[in-house]
């Protein structure tokens, strides 16, 4: 039986409370997420699809409502609490890559181990052992401004393995990938989780939802969760991957 | 010890980074603690000159004062101040100043006296018979004359005299010797014109320096026509003086300095979209708040430390290399002192310590608490802007 990692309990977010600008940006949000599930957050622009990903990886907190990663209720932990829960759980892939500008491939990927107690030597390793995996090597001295959407997102992707999280949160990953990278980046998004890495993934984008690798969907719409019952997809079933 | 030793290498990576800004506080920075710290140093070391110069000087000196003017003294009051109670040994003392047209300079003509004290020769000996002389290194470099050669001096009466160099002084940096030129007894009263029975002023020795005060009172008392001048009064009137120039230089300086810490506490406060966003990522892959903090203090650490060094060196050039041209005009103020002459490297740890505390600590405050509160902030907040 699988466990529960990840679940969320009425769960809401406001913006700017009690200001002009007040935003709610998700309502009552109650889900549960297993281990070793592809979950997809699907959604228009602006629907939250974005705060709840980063409400489960404990970027912020919720107005209202508890988060529960793990058995543990993270909502209303001190923010040193929430940095090591960041650093030992999650892995994080941004729309726009959010990689150091000015700093080399390979240093972006090692950056997480820096405060850390590894060894530099050891961390390098690790870091050029995932940008092999990930085929970009090769690009380890570059700088990350001179890569392609592509590669950044390899890097990025790269970044968010090297302290070897359970949950992998991907914020929109084809957003500025064309339909090849996409295709490339599904293959390395179910590699992961054939090694039983759980994925979150927030996104409109049919190419990545419409994918057999993907157990859930959860479709929102102003903030709240337009279907009630999650829609569940076999797996794998309806495709057959090359590897 | 390897978490910061990694933190402290991405922080000097970071500098690197952004290497035209970085590099375009150092040399503002720089620039600023140049200036402090060559005001300090000047008037430190001046200071310092001048107490050297007079630690070497008599405890007490009694001029003659007339229609509160300064006049010629007679020998004959030495008997008289004999009488008084602690006085030791007094010495009368001849010279003068001597305005040169040829370079433009100041020159101080003393009478020599075999019991002068602080004066060390670098080559020769005194002059010991008329004619000879001994000159300070700052009157040797202006007249292109030394030991062997001659020194041309226009006398009261408007002659042309020569005189044989047979000594040069010590330390270019020295107050007392560098504009002087030693002459016999003999020469300086024909010299100057001045009449056997009369000298410049009387030097008297005190046995126990507490009791000049008393010894100096009595002085006046027996001879109402003298100034007695103690050196302690002397010593005063040249830390005040100093302090006091020092004061005007760091006022004037202190707009400036204002202005910087404006704008360094603008520039760290307002952290740019960019270092927003760096601090944001850095938070949501694992960096802890104090981290963050360390990276900051690093960075701000590597940049104020090097902006002190490179400003403290460059002072230390401008002071005791260059003669403080920036600001010797205000500290030296009517002391004019020609030929010019080198300051003597002094520097007080204390005032380094204050100039690093008034510059590192507020540069490296001012860049860490911006900081903080961006590394308080949800990383997903800060990384939305």
């Amino acid at each position: 039986m699988m466990s529960i990692v990840i679940k969320t309990e009425n769960v809401t977010k406001v913006f700017n409370p009690n200001l002009p600008n007040e935003v709610k940006a998700v309502t009552d949000i109650s889900i549960e997420i297993e281990n070793g599930e592809v979950v997809v957050l699907k959604g228009p622009s602006g629907s939250g699809k974005t705060t709840l990903l980063s409400l489960i990886g404990c970027m912020s907190r919720p107005t209202e409502g508890s988060i529960i990663v793990n058995g543990k209720d993270v909502a209303r932990l001190p923010e040193r609490f929430l940095t090591k829960i960041r650093q030992k759980t999650f892995g994080f892939v941004f729309q726009m890559f959010n990689l150091i500008k000015g700093v080399n491939v390979i240093e972006n990927v090692m950056l997480p181990l820096y405060p850390t107690d590894a060894k530099l030597f050891v961390i390098k390793k690790r870091a050029e052992a995932i940008l092999d995996k990930l085929d970009i090597l090769k690009k380890r001295d570059f700088k990350t401004q001179s890569l392609s959407a592509g590669e950044q997102q390899r890097v990025a992707i790269a970044r968010a393995l090297i302290n070897e999280p359970e949950i992998i949160l991907a914020d929109e990953p084809t957003a500025h990938l064309d339909t090849k990278l996409s295709e490339d980046l599904i293959k390395i998004l179910r590699g992961l989780n054939e090694d039983r890495k759980t994925i979150i993934i927030a996104t409109h984008d049919p190419f990545v939802y419409e994918k057999a690798f993907v157990h859930r969907i959860i479709e929102m719409r102003d903030g709240v969760i337009k279907n009630p019952t999650p829609q569940i997809i076999p797996y794998p079933e309806n495709e057959v991957w090359d590897k | 010890m390897e978490k910061h030793k990694k933190i402290l290498e991405y922080a000097i990576s970071s500098i690197l980074r952004r290497k035209y800004k970085n590099l375009a506080i150092i040399i503002v920075f720089s620039f600023m603690i140049t200036i402090l710290a060559s005001i300090l140093f000047l008037t430190h070391s001046l200071k310092m000159e001048s107490l050297n110069l007079l630690l070497g000087s008599p405890q007490l000196i009694v001029q003659r004062v007339s229609g509160g003017r300064h006049d010629l003294i007679p020998i004959n009051y030495i008997k008289r101040i004999q009488g008084i109670y602690g006085a030791g040994k007094i010495t009368p003392r001849y010279w003068g100043y001597y305005y040169d047209s040829a370079t433009d300079g100041n020159y101080t003509l003393m009478g020599v006296d075999k019991d002068m004290q602080g004066l060390r020769l670098l080559n020769g000996e005194m002059p010991s018979k008329n004619g000879e002389c001994a000159i300070g290194k700052g009157v040797s470099s202006a007249r292109f004359t030394g030991i062997g050669e001659k020194v041309y001096l226009i006398d009261s009466k408007e002659k042309v005299l020569a005189f044989n160099v047979v000594g040069v002084f010590t330390s270019i940096s020295n107050i007392l010797t560098n504009d002087l030129i030693l002459l016999t007894k003999e020469d300086i009263l024909g010299f100057f014109g001045m009449p056997s029975d009369k000298a410049t002023d009387i030097v008297v020795e005190v046995y126990n320096e507490f009791e000049t005060p008393f010894v100096a009172s009595k002085i006046k008392e027996i001879l109402p026509d003298t100034r007695p001048i103690m050196k302690s009064e002397i010593i005063r009137t040249y830390d005040a003086l100093f302090s006091w120039r020092s004061g005007i230089a760091l006022i004037m300086f202190l707009g400036a300095l204002i202005s910087f810490l404006i704008l360094a506490w603008d520039k760290a406060t307002g952290l740019s979209a960019d270092e927003k966003q760096d601090i944001g990522i850095l938070k949501a892959i694992g960096w802890e708040t104090s981290d963050i903090l360390e990276l900051k203090f690093w960075e701000g650490l590597a940049i104020s430390l090097t902006s002190f060094l490179t400003g403290l060196i460059l002072a230390y050039v401008h002071v005791f290399f260059l003669g403080a041209w920036l600001f010797a005009p205000v500290l030296k103020g009517w002391s004019v002192i020609f030929p010019s002459f080198r300051f003597f490297p002094y520097i007080n740890l204390y005032q380094v310590f204050a100039v690093l505390f008034l510059t590192v600590i507020p540069y490296v405050a001012s860049t860490i608490i911006p900081s903080w509160k961006t590394a308080i902030t949800d990383p997903d907040t800060v990384m939305r802007g």
